[in-house]
């Protein structure tokens, strides 16, 4: 994982990691707050707070409104999770516990 | 709805994305596990075949099996050989670890290709709370093991072809008096045309843990070239630039 030391900027993303926070959210019943988003997704707390600025600056997660402890997926991270969920289904074929397709976040 | 802490379920359901590319170290260590496995069954084969030498000249020196053959100077000569029904109790543990060593190469390969084809069991969905290990590091690992794999598996033909030379040369002897003594050509013509068979037999062996193997190693570069560019459209289409 290449990673950078300004907030939200990365050198070379991995798309793994940023398919674990984004399926993270995607498959949470709501949205989340940063302690178990990070458990979720498996990240120790310094990777995970590097691509969360980063996929906020990215506008595929955003803060709940009146709520700025919450974040959530914005339709732009919606598609982004389906696009690498369905990308990775495609090279390594459907994997136990794999992507769950969802719409839109709830607000 | 509030963010609390996930429920059991609910963290049950993460790990499509997560165990993707743990699937790749999986599946190359199940290979690695599979040719070390093979190899133990390959250096048992040696000393069983080498143990049924041991024993069946053992044999032949307790209990002599005298019997006569022509000279090339045209006299008689008295011979001893280790009679033919000892033979295959000799060579039981042998033979028993010959078919077991080829039925590991050929479910290994059938494992191989189940991987590839993407039909075997595809990793463990990790819990939540797991360290995300990353894909490169995977990859690594992976082609490390698999090179490690590779190596066991090519020794492993070592001790096959020794034990099976052990085998090719005492059953000729075994048969000297029925083929006319050590002194007529016929020895010479079973040694050679077992040892030909022998070498035929390693070679289509090898060239099945060669695909074996091989083919893992293909599909987990066609894997990283494909990720690659999953990386460098999904960067372009929503970061907007290629990384």
């Amino acid at each position: 994982m290449a990673v950078r030391g300004i907030a939200g900027m990365i050198d070379r993303p991995d798309v793994f990691v940023i398919g674990r926070l984004l399926e993270a959210m995607a498959t949470a019943p709501g949205p989340m707050r940063r302690t178990p988003l990070q458990q979720r997704a498996g990240l120790n707390y310094t990777v995970f707070q590097r691509y969360l600025d980063y996929v906020v600056r990215l506008g595929m997660v955003a803060p709940t409104p009146g709520a700025d402890d919450l974040v959530q997926l914005t339709p732009k991270g919606v598609e982004a999770y389906r696009f690498l969920a369905d990308g990775l289904t495609r090279i390594f074929g459907p994997v136990d516990g794999g992507p769950v397709r969802r719409g839109a976040p709830r607000s | 709805m509030r963010g609390a802490a996930p429920s059991p379920p609910d963290r049950a359901r993460v790990g499509g994305i997560v165990a993707a590319p743990r699937s790749v170290l999986d599946g190359a260590k199940d290979l690695a596990r599979r040719s070390h496995r093979l190899s133990w069954i390959c250096w048992g084969f040696l000393y069983a075949a080498w143990g049924g030498v041991v024993l069946l000249t053992l044999l032949a020196l307790v209990f002599p099996n005298w019997s006569a053959t022509l000279e090339p100077g045209g006299g008689l000569g008295m011979t001893s050989s280790p009679p033919l029904v000892d033979l295959p109790l000799a060579f039981a543990p042998a033979i028993a670890l010959f078919c077991w060593a080829l039925r590991e190469l050929f479910a290994s390969r059938r494992a191989a290709r189940a991987a590839i084809r993407g039909t075997a069991a595809n990793g463990r969905a990790p819990s939540a709370g797991d360290v995300a290990p990353g894909w490169t590091q995977q990859v690594v690992d992976a082609q490390k093991l698999l090179t490690a794999a590779k190596l066991e598996t090519d020794w492993s033909f070592l001790p096959l072809g020794i034990g099976l030379l052990g085998v090719d040369s005492t059953v000729t002897v075994a048969l000297n008096p029925i083929l006319g003594g050590p002194f007529s050509n016929a020895p010479y013509f079973v040694v050679g045309v077992g040892a030909v068979a022998f070498c035929m037999a390693l070679y289509f062996l090898y060239r099945v843990a060669e695909s074996w193997i091989g083919g893992f190693q293909q599909h987990l570069d066609l894997q990283v070239r494909a990720v690659s560019a999953l990386e460098a459209e999904f960067l372009w289409r929503f970061a907007g630039s290629p990384a």
